[in-house]
């Protein structure tokens, strides 16, 4: 099903080199099941026939090996940041489930979890050239410079919320904090940050209230300035998982998400799709097996199926399909 | 509170929305900025909360009126034509205005009827329920003509009001309907 269909319209798509697409999965809060989302969607993308490389890049507090089943590797991040090896392409290990490799992450030392700048960007730079279809970074939880300069560097962010205060309130922190460190990235100019620190002195008297109503701002003031904001901020597009969902109006939690962060932010939150509620997730957990092997047709892992679908199809969800039924 | 000014893009809906589609749009809307919403607490307060949806409202009266709808629509063909395109909102409709659904409401009518309308325009009777606070057991009662579990006819009459106004439709004609379905013993189940 998924083998290039020479004759049709993506004639040219196919001819290119294939797609490297990088995942990370964040969203600020642990227990969201950001672990469970990687390992889940690795094995689904994998099934689907795409070559997949997962790498536990939660530094320090790394467990994706366990997700999977495995052991814990003897070659793992670790020696890659202590450049016991030059390629990060060395400490790749099988999963033993066709398609499907693991970076595993390192356990060790307290100083890997705080990585130097360089040696953080080495990292990255190694992972956008590895040669496979889909890479999927598990994140830690968390707001470290780490963490979302992770985010920031793979072009799907995945956001694993659960429909519950804290995690909705955590998530909302995580592009927070996504959003500024990409805002002063570009407010660097100092033409930019004169115009920032204008706009921020009317603040009150403007009204100015959200992110959203102080792009718009800088936008009257210097629109070529402003729109180069806009753009670069529209290029966050968080994809959205609600985990756990036990209703539709849980379900209708990411659509709500989206279009608060769309009046908040003024950015495009994409709702990639929910993973209902389901005991057998923490039925295989017990028994170290990864749900998508141990209990592949529970309604848990049919939905992780269908996010993979959607990530591949580069879709989200719909809502009249919700709403409408 | 919201910038925003372009009625579509507040209501988080395409230029072609349909009627059904505005609809269900704007009853998210509610369930979104509404007081017991988990979406929206911890990035607007109770004042913006109620700024934001009072634009929203706004956008919904507009955009779920055929005729303001049309005039807005010509409005906002017009300024994205203007010069000056900073702020001429992006995406107007080029093609002719859509219209929603060719809904008719026949002189008489029984809960059928209502339902085939509600399902023509794509509405679901949970977002009838959602919009009008109306027990959706008395709404079923509605539809499939089981009078006499519905309660005193001052209640049906004001039900079968907010249902219309729900998908906007003519209420007053759609009540008419109904009541001359209820004394002309139709299809009435128990």
């Amino acid at each position: 099903m998924n083998t290039p269909q020479p004759a049709t319209g993506s004639l040219f798509h196919d001819q290119l080199a294939p797609a490297r697409e990088i995942c990370a999965i964040g969203g600020g809060k642990g227990g969201t099941g950001k672990t469970f989302l990687a390992a889940g969607l690795g094995i689904a993308l994998a099934k689907m026939g795409k070559r997949v490389i997962l790498v536990d890049a939660d530094l320090g507090c790394a467990n994706l090996h366990t997700a999977l089943g495995l052991p814990y590797p003897e070659q793992t991040l670790s020696d890659f940041m202590k450049e016991k090896v030059k390629r990060l392409s060395d400490v790749i290990v099988d999963s033993g489930i066709e398609n499907l490799r693991l970076i595993s992450g390192a356990q060790d030392f307290l100083e890997i979890a705080n990585p130097r700048y360089k040696e953080k960007m080495r990292l990255i730079r190694q992972v956008q050239t590895l040669d496979v279809d889909y890479i999927i970074l598990d994140l830690g939880a968390g707001t470290s410079f780490t963490i979302l300069d992770f985010f920031l560097s793979a072009g799907n962010g995945l956001l694993a919320v659960v429909p519950e205060p804290g995690s909705i309130e955590n998530v909302y922190r995580f592009i927070k904090s996504v959003y500024f460190r990409k805002f002063k990235k570009v407010a660097r100019d100092p033409e930019m940050r004169a115009l920032i620190t204008q706009a921020m002195d009317q603040k009150n008297d403007l009204g100015l209230r959200t992110p959203h109503d102080l792009v718009s701002h800088i936008k009257t003031i210097n629109p070529e300035l402003g729109a180069r904001l806009t753009e670069s901020l529209r290029a966050i597009r968080p994809k959205l998982v609600v985990n756990q969902v036990r209703s539709k109006d849980d379900i209708a939690l990411g659509f709500s998400m989206r279009s608060s962060c769309s009046k908040y932010f003024g950015i495009d939150v994409e709702y990639l799709g929910y993973i209902e509620f389901d005991d057998t997730v923490r039925l295989a957990a017990r028994h170290k097996r990864p749900l998508m092997q141990e209990y592949p047709y529970c309604s848990a892992a049919r939905c992780v199926e269908k996010v993979a679908q959607s990530l591949v199809k580069k879709e989200q969800l719909n809502i009249d399909f919700i709403l409408r039924s | 509170m919201t910038t925003e000014r372009n009625l579509y893009r507040l209501l988080e809906v395409a230029a072609t929305a349909g009627q059904g589609e505005i609809i269900r749009a704007y009853e998210l809307a509610k369930r979104t900025y509404g007081p017991e919403s988990l979406a929206t607490y911890s990035l607007f307060n109770a004042n913006e909360r109620q700024a934001v949806m009072a634009k929203i409202e706004e956008a919904y009266r507009t955009l779920s009126d055929p005729e303001r709808r049309r005039e807005y629509d010509t409005w906002l063909a017009a300024q994205a034509r203007m010069p000056d395109g900073a702020t001429a909102p992006a995406g107007p409709p080029t093609a002719a205005p859509p219209l929603p659904a060719d809904v008719e409401i026949p002189d008489v009518l029984y809960g059928r009827d209502l339902k085939r309308l509600r399902e023509q325009l794509g509405v679901s009777l949970q977002t009838i329920a959602n919009l009008t606070r109306i027990n959706i057991t008395y709404l079923h009662h509605l539809e499939e003509d089981r009078h006499g579990k519905l309660p005193n006819p001052v209640f049906v009459r004001s039900y079968l009001l907010q249902y219309a106004q729900a998908l906007k439709l003519d209420s007053d004609r759609l009540l008419a309907g109904y009541l001359s379905g209820m004394t002309a013993n139709g299809p009435a189940a128990s």
